[in-house]
């Protein structure tokens, strides 16, 4: 049977896939042999009528889940010698999972140079299921293995086949560093296409998901969040309860800017962290725990928080999830750096600055950098944190990310207020608190209005307060080290 | 079923793309002089190879090959053509070893290779009944005990390897010894990190051993009539992933260089996009195109390529299963030369035909479905690459985005590396928006 989550009856199949299907029926009622052909799904439920439906047209095939350890050749050779001795198909499903993980490139590495061993090992089909995005992955990935395929057959589908376009989402939006142009632009296609089409779906709710990421991007905390609850909302009314958690997740940062950080916490450890244990999902586990380890951070449970840091590190190393890992690493270098052992958080950021720059992830590098000017200023190096916050603008510009330029610029002000340039700082903060205002951070609404007072009366008197005189939710360490405050 | 329909679909059965053929296949169809002005004239002069008779006139000393060509490009099949003919007691002994199938193609490093070949030239040896002296097998033997043994920490592999040595100096007992330590390299992920470290560490005194045994064993052969030199082959090095590639190709290319033989490695084209120093660290680098059915400005080829084309379509599916031979020609102007393509083409076009006919309707589809493959897989900016290439402007050739473009074979190279997009590619509106104005 077809790998089903429950029992209700699968999706009858649409009509638009009866050329693919007797496409794949030539393919498959030729003499057995080795053949690969990749096909394009987007709902697990309809590609498990798709498989049904073969096993109807004389096709049982024989389903292999792609588990974690298929990253080196002997457990594939194994699993292949294990196949029954006949010539049926064997559809290969979630490989997807993997691709986005460090495991999954080489796991299409392997694909790529063992080949020729697979079609010597199973004389017979073999069916790679895959999303259009993982198809991508892996054709760019592996193209020896890509340039074997006998076709690629498309059985995606419309969730709302008779009226409802598909906008193609923007995938894993945070790892894309669009810029603010087309960040903009994209949002105004989103709300173009969701008020022609407004109909609840799973569709939708990705684009709301989506439009929420734009302005978290953009650094429009309040409509992020407000998009995000929406998306959130629409997954749980598609019976979707893992993306609605992986969107509660990307709720969390825009809760702590609002200062909301017990509302965080609660939905982070009573609803996210619930539904991934229910599900077993290890990674998610992993992030959601990491992400209470952020939200007390902030509150200054320091101690507890580096203890389920470091509890969730061999679990991203064990699963491969470099990207994770290395956020949690930061989160590490921000308690520590917190505690005033700068010397060793200096040492943990510096690992991180090639670890993001190897995975593409501009912002992240960024912010690393950030951390470490961070660490300069509060040692009274003043010209040189000058400098390198200076650098650390046009990347923030580059990316769209209005927030933490702004708050580089708070930085910055701090640094000419340190060396005593009280009227620069003035005016960069003053220029600095409408656009805070405008983000609804409101934390650094309030910090920033301290500040301008702070250096006001110090203009009228001889002395002035330091930066440490600002609230602790104020200071550099208070945000999550993936924050760009 | 009908007895048509049966046939019908037996022709599924000559229309795999995965398929390598062997030069005696009834498929096979020549293709060399179908590439333009491409023939194997300069790696014969390399080798010392009269290219008429087969016959070393001269064997040289060492030679390091490169044989490129795209995904596809029949580069597997040209290597066993290339070691069936110069395989002769005038030419050279070869040896072909295919990473694929004896090695990690995924995990791939130039001590792992090395030591395969030293194993299969000890077995060839064997094969051959041919006896070395054991004073050519000691340095090899001091090598083992003194490194590969003593300094492995862990104690189940060293233990098994130090009785297999301990056992005797001869060609067998070293052969089985490499077969031992080969295949650790292959299925052992904890032996292989360590061996490769012991072997590096040691790496020139294992080189050296190797090549008193390659020097022993080129005496013996040519003294047997078993050829004038050593020949080593490499097929499936051009499948190994993007980090491995540079470094065995690249970084290590000196410690590939310190084995006196003659090596033939296949690498991947896109190698060539990565260094500009690669073809002075090679002795030579055969660049195996496309089938060229057009020339650089347009006009038709005046070789024989449309003519060696349809043969190939014909072999594997009759002309009576074709609705007439335009079909046939409409595959072959969409295939760009690639021989893969074309039997994809043809593949997709009996997938998709009714009727049990091949006709220009199918095709169409075919040709529509390949688009499609593109269209998930290029960007804009890869458009506008292109587009600029074909329109013959100057592109330098250290591009990132080109790697990415001959890896999917949107881009391909001809003869006198010109380079065009794919004929299916330019089918694309993302490739027609990108037209130059007027």
């Amino acid at each position: 049977m077809p790998p089903s989550a429950d029992s209700d009856p699968l999706p009858s199949l649409s009509s638009e896939h009866s050329g693919a299907l007797l496409q794949l029926d030539r393919l498959l009622g030729n003499n057995p042999r080795f053949i690969l052909v990749f096909l394009e799904y987007g709902e697990r439920r309809y590609r498990d009528a798709i498989i049904q439906r073969l096993a109807e047209m004389g096709y049982p095939g024989k389903q292999l889940v792609m588990p974690l350890d298929w990253v080196s050749s002997g457990p594939v050779l194994e699993a292949l010698a294990a196949l029954p001795p006949d010539h049926a198909p064997v559809h290969i499903l979630e490989l997807g999972t993997w691709l986005r993980l460090e495991q999954g490139m080489r796991f299409c590495w392997l694909l790529n140079g063992m080949r020729d061993i697979m079609a010597e090992k199973a004389a017979r089909p073999i069916l790679i299921w895959l999303s259009p995005s993982e198809l991508r992955t892996l054709a760019l990935e592996a193209p020896d293995l890509w340039s074997w395929r006998s076709a690629v057959l498309t059985f995606t589908r419309p969730s709302r086949p008779q009226q409802e376009a598909i906008l193609p989402p923007l995938l894993d939006v945070e790892r894309i560093n669009l810029r603010h142009n087309d960040t903009v632009q994209r949002i105004s296609t989103i709300d173009n296409h969701l008020a022609t089409y407004p109909e609840p779906s799973w569709a939708v709710a990705s684009l709301w998901k989506e439009r929420g990421q734009l302005h978290r991007q953009l650094g429009e905390w309040d409509k992020a969040l407000a998009d995000l609850r929406k998306a959130r909302t629409l997954f749980e009314d598609q019976n979707d309860p893992r993306t609605a958690s992986e969107v509660g997740i990307l709720m969390v940062e825009s809760l702590l800017l609002r200062g909301e950080s017990e509302i965080a916490l609660n939905l982070l450890k009573n609803e996210v962290f619930t539904v991934f244990e229910k599900l077993g999902d290890l990674r998610f586990c992993a992030i959601t725990m990491s992400r209470i380890a952020d939200v007390l951070q902030g509150q200054g449970q320091l101690d507890e928080a580096l203890r389920i840091y470091e509890e969730q590190i061999p679990i991203f190393e064990k699963i491969g999830d470099t990207r994770e890992r290395a956020i949690a690493m930061g989160g590490i270098a921000h308690v520590l750096q917190a505690r005033g052992q700068l010397d060793e958080a200096l040492r943990v950021y510096r690992e991180l600055i090639p670890i993001f720059e190897k995975i593409g992830d501009i912002r992240l590098r960024a912010v690393t950098i950030t951390r470490i000017v961070d660490v300069l200023k509060s040692r009274g190096e003043f010209d040189e944190a000058l400098r390198a916050y200076k650098e650390q603008l046009p990347v923030f510009e580059k990316i769209g990310d209005l927030h933490s330029r702004t708050t580089i610029m708070s930085k910055i002000a701090d640094v000419h207020k340190a060396r005593g340039e009280l009227d620069l700082a003035l005016r960069i903060h003053e220029e600095q608190l409408p656009v805070f205002e405008k983000l609804g951070d409101l934390p650094a609404i309030t910090v920033t209005k301290d500040k301008i007072a702070a250096i006001r009366q110090a203009q009228e008197t001889p002395f002035w307060g330091k930066d440490s005189d600002a609230p602790f939710w104020g200071k550099d360490s208070d945000a999550p080290f993936w924050g760009g405050r | 079923m009908s007895d048509e329909l049966l046939e019908f679909f037996k022709l599924g059965d000559n229309l795999e793309p995965n398929r390598a053929l062997e030069p005696d296949d009834p498929l096979y169809v020549d293709t060399a002089h179908a590439r333009g002005e491409f023939s194997f004239h300069d790696l014969y002069q390399e080798l010392g190879v009269d290219p008429n008779t087969s016959r070393v006139v001269k064997v040289p000393n060492r030679r390091y090959l490169l044989f490129t060509g795209h995904i596809g490009c029949g580069k597997s099949t040209e290597m066993r053509r290339l070691q069936s003919t110069l395989h002769n007691p005038d030419g050279y002994h070869v040896i072909l070893l295919d990473a694929r199938n004896e090695l990690d193609p995924q995990n791939l490093q130039y001590v792992d290779l090395l030591l395969t070949c030293a194993q299969r030239l000890c077995s060839a040896l064997q094969e051959k009944q041919l006896i070395v002296d054991a004073v050519y097998l000691d340095r090899l033997h001091v090598w083992f005990t003194q490194h590969v043994i003593t300094r492995m920490t862990d104690k189940t592999l060293s233990t098994e390897l130090a009785t297999e040595i301990k056992a005797g100096l001869s060609l067998p007992f070293i052969s089985d010894f490499l077969v031992k330590v080969t295949n650790a390299f292959r299925y052992n992920a904890s032996y292989k990190d360590e061996l490769r470290e012991v072997v590096r560490n040691s790496f020139a005194e294992f080189a050296e051993a190797f090549n008193a045994l390659i020097d022993e064993a080129n005496r013996l052969l040519q003294e047997s009539h078993l050829g004038r030199g050593l020949l080593f082959i490499i097929d499936g090095t051009d499948k190994l992933n993007g980090k491995d590639t540079h470094r065995f190709f690249i970084e290590d290319v000196h410690q590939l260089q310190q084995i006196r033989a003659n090596f033939l490695y296949g690498a991947p084209i896109h190698i060539l996009f990565e260094t500009n120093a690669l073809q002075q660290q090679y002795s030579a680098v055969c660049r195996l195109p496309m089938i060229k059915l057009y020339n650089r400005d347009g006009s038709f080829s005046d070789n024989d390529a449309r003519a060696t084309l349809r043969e190939m379509v014909l072999r594997r599916v009759p002309l009576q299963w074709f609705d007439g031979m335009e079909t046939v020609d409409h595959l072959i102007d969409h295939c760009g030369g690639h021989p893969r393509d074309l039997v994809r083409l043809l593949s997709l076009t009996w997938q998709k035909s009714r009727h049990n006919r091949l006709d220009r309707t199918a095709a169409d589809k075919a040709v529509a479905s390949m688009a499609s493959d593109f269209r998930r897989l290029l960007e804009a900016r890869d458009y506008e690459l292109m587009r600029m290439i074909d329109t013959g402007d100057d592109v330098q050739p250290d591009r990132p985005e080109l790697t990415k473009l001959f890896k999917v074979l949107a881009l391909l190279e001809y003869n006198d590396h010109w380079w065009r997009s794919h004929p299916i590619v330019q089918t694309l509106p993302g490739y027609t928006r990108h037209a130059p104005l007027g």
